[in-house]
C-alpha cells in the first residue's frame, strides 16, 4: 500500500486549522439563528401569560429596583430620570450577564448533543448568545417607550445603539467562550458565577452613578480606570447614547470608546483561542 | 474501468464456501435470490450479501480509499472508586481513589471505504472503548488514530436535547450536521416516517422508550449521509421492523462508500451486514477476517466458556448446600 493513501487523513483528538474551523462553523449559521429561536418560542410555554413575560420581567425587574434604591435609599439624589437611568444600567447589565452565564453552561447542558453529533462546538456558546441577543430586543424597546415616556427627545445618538449592542454581545461571547471551557472543566464555576456577578453588578455603577462617587473623593485622577470595568463602560455609553441629561464625568468619557471597541476585540480573540484549544474534550465529561 | 456486472470475489473464500468449485457472479447472484426468497441459508461460508457488495464495490475501485487507520492504540481510563480513602491515600494527598482501567491495549487496524466492520467480543473486552476513542470522547494514551473525517458515533440511550420534542430535536440534530434551515425542515417528515414516531413526534424526548430513542437517534444520525459511522449497541433496542429498516439504511451507507462500524451480540445481524469482523478480548484484537468464520470461530469458544461456567456454578453450588447442610 502506498502513502499517497494516507495524505488526506488527519490525526484525530487534534483540532481543525483555524481556516477549516471557520468554514464549518459558517456552514452552521442556520443553527445559531434558529435554534435560539426555537428555545425562547418554548421558554414561557407552559405559562399563562406567555411570551408576555418577555416584556413583563425586565418591567417588574425595574420596579423593584427603582423601589428599593430609587424610593427607600435614595441613590438617585442627583441623578435626572433616575428611572430611565436605572433602566438602561439594569437591561444592559442583565443582558451581558445572561450571555455570559448561558455560554458557561453552553457546553455542559448539550452534552448529549455534543456526544453524538460531530460538529464545531463554537456553535453552542454563539447560539447561547444569539438568543440573550433575540430576548433582550423587548428589553431594549423598553428601554425606548420608556426614555421617550420620560420626555428624552429623540437625538441622532440613539442609533449609538445599533452599535453598542453588538459590541456588548461579542464582548459577552468572548468572555463566554472562556467560561464555557472553565465550566466544563470544572462544574464549580457555575456555582460560582452569581457571585461574580453580584461584586460586578455594584462595582460597576448600575444603580448608582460610579463617576460622580469617584468624584467626590480626593481620588479624582483616577477616574480614567473606570473604562477598565467593561460593565461600567457599556452601560454608561447606553446612557449616554439614550439619555441627554446625563453627563458623564470629562475625566472619564475620551476613554469610554476605545475601550467599547477594545473589549469585543481583545476577549474575543483570546476567549476563541482558550475554548477552541480544548474542542476535542468537550463531551468527556 | 471495469464491468460492474461481473462481480470480483475473491476466489479462496469462494472456493472455501463451495468446498473446491468457484462459483461464477451469475451463481453467486442466483443463490442470494433464493436465499432471500425462501430464507435458507447455503453453507456458513458462504459470501453474504455485504460482503458482495464490498467486492462488487471493489471491482469498480472504490475501495482502495482508506477512510480510517488506528494504529497502536492504547486507552486507559479513570475510574473513582466508591469508597473511603484509607490512611495510606490520606497521607499521599489522595482525598479520592481512582483505578486505571487499561480497556484497550494496542489495537492497529485499517477501514476502507465501503467497509461494514462488525466488532465483537465478551462484556468488558474494550469494544466500546475502542469506539469511544475514536470519536473522541475518551483521550488515547498510545498510538494514533488517523481518519477522513471526524467519525460519529450512536450509543444506547443517547438522547440530544431529553426536555425538547422529537421534532424540535431533530431540527436541532440535522442543524448541527450542517443542513439549512429549509433542508431541516423538508427532513423532518421523511425521518419522523423512517423512525416510526409519527404520532409521537410532538412528546418530549426523555417520555420515549430506549427503542422510541434509538430509532431517532440512528435517524438523524443517518439524515446526513455520515462518512464514518460508528454504531454501538444502538439498533439493539429496535424492534424487528426497524431492524430491517436501519439494515437497509446501513447497506445504503456502506454503497454509498461510507465506512461503518458495528459492536454487536447480535451475531447474525454482523454475519449479515458486515464485510469484515475483528474479534476483540482484553483489549487486543485476536482475530480478523471473514465474518461468517470469525463468528464461527467465536461463537465455539463461547459455547465452551457456557459450558465451563455452567460446571463451575454447579460445583459451587454443591459445595453451598453441603455447607448449609453441616450447620445444620
Amino acid at each position: 500500500m502506498t502513502t499517497t493513501q494516507y495524505e488526506d487523513l488527519i490525526p484525530l483528538g487534534r483540532s481543525l486549522p483555524l481556516r477549516v474551523y471557520l468554514r464549518s462553523l459558517w456552514d452552521r449559521r442556520q443553527f445559531a439563528l434558529s435554534v435560539p429561536l426555537g428555545e425562547l418560542r418554548a421558554q414561557h410555554m407552559n405559562t399563562v401569560l406567555g411570551n408576555v413575560w418577555y416584556l413583563l420581567n425586565p418591567m417588574l425587574q425595574v420596579g423593584v429596583y427603582f423601589l428599593v434604591f430609587g424610593l427607600l435609599l435614595h441613590t438617585s439624589r442627583g441623578i435626572e430620570n433616575f428611572i430611565c437611568f436605572l433602566a438602561i444600567g439594569v437591561f444592559s447589565y442583565g443582558y451581558m450577564q445572561k450571555s455570559i452565564t448561558a455560554c458557561a453552561a453552553s457546553i455542559v447542558s448539550n452534552e448529549g448533543l455534543i456526544r453524538s453529533l460531530s460538529f464545531p462546538r463554537a456553535i453552542l456558546p454563539l447560539a447561547a448568545v444569539v438568543r440573550e441577543t433575540l430576548a433582550f430586543t423587548t428589553s431594549v424597546v423598553l428601554m425606548i417607550v420608556l426614555a421617550l415616556v420620560t420626555g428624552e427627545a429623540l437625538r441622532p445618538s440613539w442609533l449609538e445603539l445599533l452599535v453598542l449592542v453588538p459590541l456588548m454581545g461579542l464582548f459577552s461571547l468572548g468572555v463566554g467562550f472562556v467560561f464555557a471551557r472553565l465550566t466544563d472543566r470544572l462544574h464549580d464555576v457555575r456555582n460560582l458565577l452569581p457571585f461574580l456577578f453580584r461584586i460586578a453588578f455594584y462595582l460597576s455603577g448600575i444603580i448608582y452613578a460610579f463617576d460622580r462617587v469617584v468624584a467626590g473623593t480626593h481620588h479624582e485622577d483616577l477616574m480614567g480606570l473606570l473604562a477598565l470595568n467593561p460593565f461600567f463602560t457599556y452601560g454608561t455609553l447606553m446612557r449616554h447614547a439614550l439619555m441627554s441629561t446625563y453627563e458623564v464625568h470629562p475625566l472619564v468619557d475620551p476613554w469610554l470608546w476605545p475601550a467599547a471597541i477594545l473589549y469585543p476585540l481583545g476577549f474575543m480573540t483570546i476567549g476563541f483561542a482558550f475554548f477552541r484549544a480544548a474542542e476535542q474534550r468537550y463531551g468527556r465529561g | 474501468m471495469v464491468d460492474t456486472d461481473t462481480i470480483q470475489v475473491p476466489t479462496s473464500s469462494v472456493v472455501a464456501a463451495t468446498g473446491g468449485t468457484a462459483w461464477t457472479a451469475d451463481e453467486l447472484a442466483r443463490r442470494h435470490r433464493l436465499v432471500d426468497a425462501q430464507g435458507v441459508p447455503f453453507g456458513p461460508a458462504t459470501p453474504t450479501h455485504a460482503q458482495l457488495r464490498l467486492w462488487r464495490q471493489r471491482s469498480r475501485g472504490l475501495t482502495d480509499r482508506v477512510t480510517v487507520v488506528v494504529d497502536d492504540v492504547h486507552i486507559t481510563y479513570k475510574v473513582y472508586e466508591d469508597r473511603k480513602p484509607k490512611a495510606k491515600d490520606r497521607f499521599a494527598g489522595q482525598s479520592r481513589t481512582y483505578r486505571e482501567i487499561h480497556a484497550v491495549r494496542g489495537v492497529s487496524f485499517e477501514a476502507h471505504a465501503g467497509e461494514a466492520i462488525g466488532i465483537i467480543g465478551r462484556n468488558g473486552s474494550g469494544k466500546s472503548t475502542l469506539l469511544q476513542g475514536m470519536a473522541g470522547l475518551l483521550p488515547v494514551d498510545r498510538g494514533r488514530i488517523l481518519a477522513h473525517s471526524q467519525p460519529s458515533l450512536l450509543g444506547v440511550g443517547a438522547v440530544l436535547k431529553p426536555d425538547l420534542s422529537g421534532r424540535r430535536n431533530i431540527i436541532l440534530g440535522t442543524l448541527a450536521l450542517g443542513l439549512s434551515k429549509r433542508e431541516a425542515e423538508e427532513q423532518v417528515d421523511e425521518i419522523t416516517e423512517f423512525a416510526g414516531l409519527t404520532d409521537f413526534i410532538d412528546l418530549p424526548m426523555r417520555t420515549y422508550s430506549s427503542g422510541m430513542k434509538a430509532r431517532l437517534h440512528f435517524s438523524i444520525a443517518t439524515a446526513v449521509t455520515p462518512e464514518i459511522l460508528m454504531i454501538d449497541e444502538a439498533l439493539a433496542v429496535g424492534d424487528e421492523v426497524f431492524k430491517r429498516r436501519s439494515d437497509e439504511r446501513i447497506r445504503e451507507l456502506q454503497e454509498s462508500a461510507g465506512t461503518i462500524f458495528i459492536v454487536s451480540h447480535g451475531l447474525e445481524g454482523v454475519v449479515d451486514s458486515c464485510t469484515r469482523v475483528l474479534w476483540m478480548d482484553a483489549g487486543r484484537v485476536i482475530a480478523e477476517g471473514e465474518p461468517g468464520e470469525i463468528v464461527g470461530r467465536y461463537r465455539a469458544q463461547m459455547a465452551d466458556e457456557v459450558r465451563r461456567d455452567r460446571r463451575q456454578r454447579r460445583g459451587r453450588g454443591r459445595r453451598r448446600r453441603g455447607a448449609a447442610r453441616g450447620k445444620r
